[in-house]
């Protein structure tokens, strides 16, 4: 594989040199239609605004600076301008050499920018290079039944084909068979390290502040490493710099509000995002249980972000995200979350040249303490925190190729446990484990060439170094997991380094306007993993560097599809076969203590896994209709020396057959109904054959590691949405949405013990434990 | 340890507040018998045990005893024959002055059984070595209130040293001469990861929940800690045989194993090899002379 990898990587190269003097003589019959898409009235460009050619039944979209380009024969052609609340344009241009125009849309109404949709072609799904990419427009999502009526961007891919969710109820998700720790998951580039609140029952965003989601299952793009299987990408409103506006909502959990506006109109503009839950305010209180009324449990978090326009050409974003969630008592009390910060600069050259300098700043920690009495009060604190830079380059070498290049630095700093005695009365000693330092280098490059009307390359190359760096301490350990010795790096002593170079290329052919065969080969390194044996993971779990303990995990994806379009790109569908070969994948030994141990990597398992799948997509992007059906077959195994007697056994997230049915129907203006029909089925599981009796008490016996399997799951949610009359001049818009999760009541299985029956302790019994029956909900949404 | 307790009873008590449990029909593949041991030695002179059952189908309603086994202890020096007890099938006893000494290897020797049914007997061993000899200080008992669980009742201290290498300890409440904590449930084990090589100074060890009636104490009762030096495997095992024994969810569980077990041959079970020592206090309740006046 290793050969492999350089052979691609050589490849790259060759072709990064070879192609621009061959692709300048293609095309040469046609012209160029250069545009761009405006506000009428504020002139500011529109993102993402859609141009469509009836006559060919094809189109484009603009970028991140309004821009658009077509490539069209001498003629006469009819352009349909679109942008997401402002009045489509119809535009007829004469195409008799190259030209460029500006064109520009009229708002529809007095509201700017609730959905910003990227860049994005309408006709994506057929010609974009990457594979196995998935977005959810917000307005789509936001129709989403949803647990308890929180609308959640999480739960929400974990409908995706490929994705599934760890267990019912966690935000954690698997992509294509790989662990929940192998996604990378960003928010405004800054890396969230643990996406969930409430035990993972919702997660870290706030669909308010949310502009844009992506899901690449896999082929991601060079720019991005660091994770083995997916990077989800959530970029957050910019704000509006023309007028001030807020969004909101009431829920049975959590109520939110966004403001967003100018802070110096057609240059800065502010947005600001809260949310908090409140049974701990609104339902405690009222308990009998003087306990209850005690108890503390809430979340909240906060996106804030401020973009300046300093000229045409330079811009800077600040962007910043704090969440927390806090449980407990007066003597006992938990809490977590993430604090992340970016600040990308955005610096264009000319229309063919943008720079990004980006500083990331992401921290994830937990704190408990407990004081059940005066002599055991003590405090626990785990930390891990990533200072970083990124420097990202696109160059628009000419019609047929787009190249970018650049790098990226991260400085990992872990600080898995400090136990320190809280108060003069405690007995315990401060405790500290060990600190552990690592830096993260990255170095990209690739070309997008197109050859031709129909065929199109996407080929690139990251070279990634990761470097264990002092101060840190390192435990040796001899065949059978034992501590041997350990050894004291000073700081900035480099102790260990892994490198390698992670191909990745795509290949798309049109076979026509409307349907394309597509192909891809990535090679992704992870070298920070989650320590958590559990399905779903816990705040508690910690992170942890490779180290020459622990190897980076290497995962090689090959994927082909076949993307077909009807209705002029109002129905995508797609079908995409993947295999994918993950090496020094992570398991740990049984009953492994991954919490305060100084030696945890001797509790690390390490073997290698493989999955393989089909994923079948209809997607629904009508006036009328919108979502998507999905159904996956896969099957993703493991082989771990240490673990299941060296047998090959199914991984946890295993589950072959997967279907999705997510259906958003506009019955009237005012009046959506919505529907989601899930069917997994079940997760594997180990279960006990046989048990003993050991200290009074029945202890199982194993055969097979997950060699059972649950009931499949399955589940109806319902939903409906009433907009409010609007009114000429009315400032206030709201809408009410009712929504029943698991509508039949199924009573999927979330966890199976086994119980001693009362008369007889040594006897078992099977006794499965549910979260949820049907869950009604009502929230109340806003704007003005 | 006890903080991870603590946390996860917390995480614990948020979900099953939510939750619904029911019976449900599985039929678990077929399994193979295995030899199960419970043996336990320790410094205490008293006729110890050693308990051999068979390994059963989860839904049979009775655990076969092993009867007519050999079984033998050694400490490197001489060699003991265990007999077989009249009134308990499967449960081997050694004589009543025996007694383990600290620093010592035992050996537990099981011949002459046939638990696989092949016809051919099979033979089965355990090495474990007695950790060394601790001492306790005191033991001091007093009340405890914890108003989330509702629960309240008596906590048993200990003041003791614990030596600077690594110690496991496993602790047992005793009310009167009779042990309270008599399954696996009720022990308290921990490492010393908190307090290694201080004075543990008046460090809660056990406690006695009101909400039990066997744990309820009265004014004068006597209370006894016993503090069990115990070896890092037995440590181990016993947080597998927690861990495997308690309730499991997804959010917070490993993947299900197999207890490590320290007998050979693929049998289950553990062959416990632990110092321990006891120390006692008398329950002290202010409120009884009021309440006689």
């Amino acid at each position: 594989m290793k050969l492999l990898t350089y052979k691609i990587s050589l490849l790259f190269l060759m072709a990064l040199l070879l192609n621009s003097a061959r692709s300048s003589d293609l095309n040469t019959d046609r012209k160029r239609l250069r545009g761009k898409v405006i506000d009428v009235n504020t002139k500011e460009v529109l993102i993402g605004a859609t141009v469509y050619v009836q006559e060919l039944k094809t189109g484009t979209a603009t970028d991140i600076n309004g821009m658009f380009m077509l490539k069209l024969t001498e003629g006469k052609y009819t352009l349909k301008i679109s942008y997401i609340g402002y009045k489509s344009s119809i535009e007829t241009i004469d195409i008799g050499d190259n030209i460029s125009q500006t064109f520009s849309l009229e708002n529809e109404s007095r509201e700017i920018g609730d959905v910003v949709v990227k860049a994005q072609r309408t006709d994506e799904n057929i010609t974009r290079t990457e594979m196995g990419v998935e977005r959810i427009k917000m307005q789509t999502m936001r129709q989403i039944p949803a647990l308890m009526g929180e609308v959640d961007v999480i739960k929400a891919i974990q409908l995706l084909p490929g994705v599934q969710a760890t267990a019912e109820g966690s935000s954690g998700f698997s992509v294509r068979g790989g662990n929940f720790d192998q996604n990378l998951i960003l928010v405004d580039e800054a890396p969230i390290y643990n996406a969930s609140h409430l035990m993972g029952f919702f997660s870290v965003f706030n669909n308010d502040a949310v502009n844009d989601i992506e899901l690449y299952k896999g082929d991601i793009p060079v720019a991005y490493g660091g994770r083995l299987s997916s990077l989800l990408d959530v970029s957050i409103k910019e704000g509006n710099d023309q007028l001030w506006h807020a969004t909101g909502g009431l829920g049975t959990i959590s109520s939110r509000l966004t403001i967003q506006g100018p802070l110096w109109k057609n240059k800065t503009s502010v947005l600001l995002a809260g949310r908090r839950s409140y049974a701990d305010i609104v339902f405690f209180p009222f308990s009998k249980q003087q306990a209850v009324r005690d108890a503390t449990l809430f979340f909240y978090d906060i996106n804030a972000k401020i973009k300046h326009k300093f000229n045409s050409k330079n811009t800077l974003i600040l962007n910043g995200y704090i969440g927390q969630d806090k449980f407990g008592q007066k003597f006992a009390e938990f809490s977590f979350g993430n604090k992340t910060a970016s600040a990308i600069w955005k610096h264009t050259y000319n229309e063919n040249v943008i720079t990004n300098v980006t500083g990331i700043y992401s921290e994830y920690g937990y704190t408990t303490y407990s004081s059940f009495t005066e002599a055991s009060s003590i405090n626990l604190v785990s930390r891990l925190r990533d200072f970083g830079i990124k420097v990202d380059n696109t160059i628009i070498l000419d019609d047929q190729n787009t190249i970018k290049f650049g790098l990226s630095s991260i400085h990992h700093r872990f600080f898995p446990g400090l136990i320190e005695p809280k108060g003069e009365e405690s007995f315990y000693s401060r405790t500290e484990l060990p600190h552990n330092s690592a830096l993260e280098w990255g170095v990209y490059g690739s070309n997008i060439q197109e050859l031709g009307d129909k065929l199109t390359l996407r080929y690139g190359v990251r070279f990634s170094i990761f470097q264990n760096v002092g101060p840190g301490t390192l435990y040796n350990f001899d065949d059978e997991y034992n501590v041997v010795d350990s050894s004291e790096y000073k700081m900035g002593d480099v102790y260990n380094v892994y490198q390698g170079m992670e191909p990745r290329v795509g290949l798309v052919y049109k076979l026509n306007p409307l349907s394309s065969i597509k192909t891809s080969y990535a090679r992704t390194r992870q070298y920070v993993h989650m320590a958590s044996n559990s399905a779903g993971g816990t705040p508690l779990d910690v992170w942890i560097a490779s180290n020459p303990n622990i190897k980076p995990q290497i995962a090689d994806q090959v994927a082909t599809g076949y993307f077909r379009n009807f209705l002029g790109n109002q129905i995508e569908t797609s079908v995409e076969l993947y295999y994918k070969n993950m090496m020094n994948t992570i398991d740990f030994k049984d009953h492994a203590q991954l919490l305060l141990n100084k030696h945890i990597d001797g509790e690390f398992r390490i073997g290698r896994s493989w999955a393989y799948g089909a994923e079948f997509m209809v997607r629904l992007n009508m006036e009328k209709w919108n979502g998507w059906v999905s159904y996956t077959l896969s099957k993703t195994k493991r082989e771990i020396p240490e673990i299941n007697n060296g047998n090959i056994y199914i991984a946890p997230y295993d589950r072959p057959n997967d279907v999705s049915i997510v259906l958003n129907y506009n019955i009237a203006k005012r009046i959506t109904i919505s529907a989601n029909w899930v069917y997994a089925t079940g997760s594997p599981m180990t279960i006990p054959a046989g048990n003993y009796s050991t200290d009074n008490v029945q202890v199982p016996v194993y055969t097979a590691r997950n060699g059972y399997r649950m009931p499949a799951y399955h589940r109806l949610d319902l939903g409906v949405t009433l907009k409010n009359k609007q009114k000429e001049g009315r400032i206030w818009e709201s809408e009410w949405n009712f929504s029943a999760y698991n509508a039949y009541a199924r009573h999927n299985v979330w966890a199976i013990n086994f119980v001693p029956e009362e008369d007889n302790p040594s006897q078992l019994f099977a006794e499965k434990t549910y979260l949820f029956s049907i869950v009604p909900s009502i929230t109340y949404n806003f704007k003005f | 340890m006890l903080t991870r307790i603590y946390i996860a009873v917390l995480f614990a008590f948020m979900v099953v507040f939510n939750s619904c449990s029911e019976r449900m029909d599985i039929n678990p593949s077929e399994l193979a018998v295995y030899l199960a041991v419970d043996a336990t030695l320790t410094n205490e002179v008293k006729a110890h045990t050693v308990k051999l059952t068979q390994t059963k189908l989860i839904m049979d309603t009775v655990i076969p005893p092993v009867q007519y086994a050999t079984v033998t202890i050694s400490d490197g020096e001489r060699e003991t024959l265990l007999t077989e007890s009249d009134t308990l099938p499967g449960v081997y006893l050694t004589p009543d002055n025996y007694a383990a000494e600290p620093g010592k290897v035992y050996t537990l020797r099981i011949t002459n059984v046939d638990v696989n049914k092949d016809g051919v007997n099979e033979s089965y061993e355990s090495v474990a070595e007695m950790p060394k000899a601790l001492k306790l200080d005191s033991v001091t008992v007093e009340p405890f209130i914890m108003e989330v669980f509702d629960i309240k009742g008596w906590s048993l201290k200990c003041w003791a040293y614990d030596p600077p290498e690594e110690n496991f300890y496993l602790f047992k409440a005793w009310k009167n001469d009779t042990l309270v904590s008599d399954t696996l449930y009720e022990y308290n084990f921990t490492d010393d990861v908190f307090f290694n090589g201080q004075y543990t100074n008046g460090i809660e060890c056990q406690r006695f929940d009101e909400s039990k009636p066997r744990e309820v104490v009265r004014d004068g009762d006597v209370v006894t800690l016993e503090l069990c030096h115990i070896s890092e495997e037995y440590f181990e095992f016993l947080i597998g045989a927690i861990t495997e024994a308690s309730f499991k969810a997804p959010m917070f569980s490993g993947p299900p194993a197999n207890v490590p077990s320290n007998i050979s041959d693929g049998a289950v079970g553990f062959f416990r090899v632990y110092y321990t020592i006891k120390g006692s206090d008398t329950v002290y309740i202010e409120h009884k002379e009021e309440t006689d006046k």
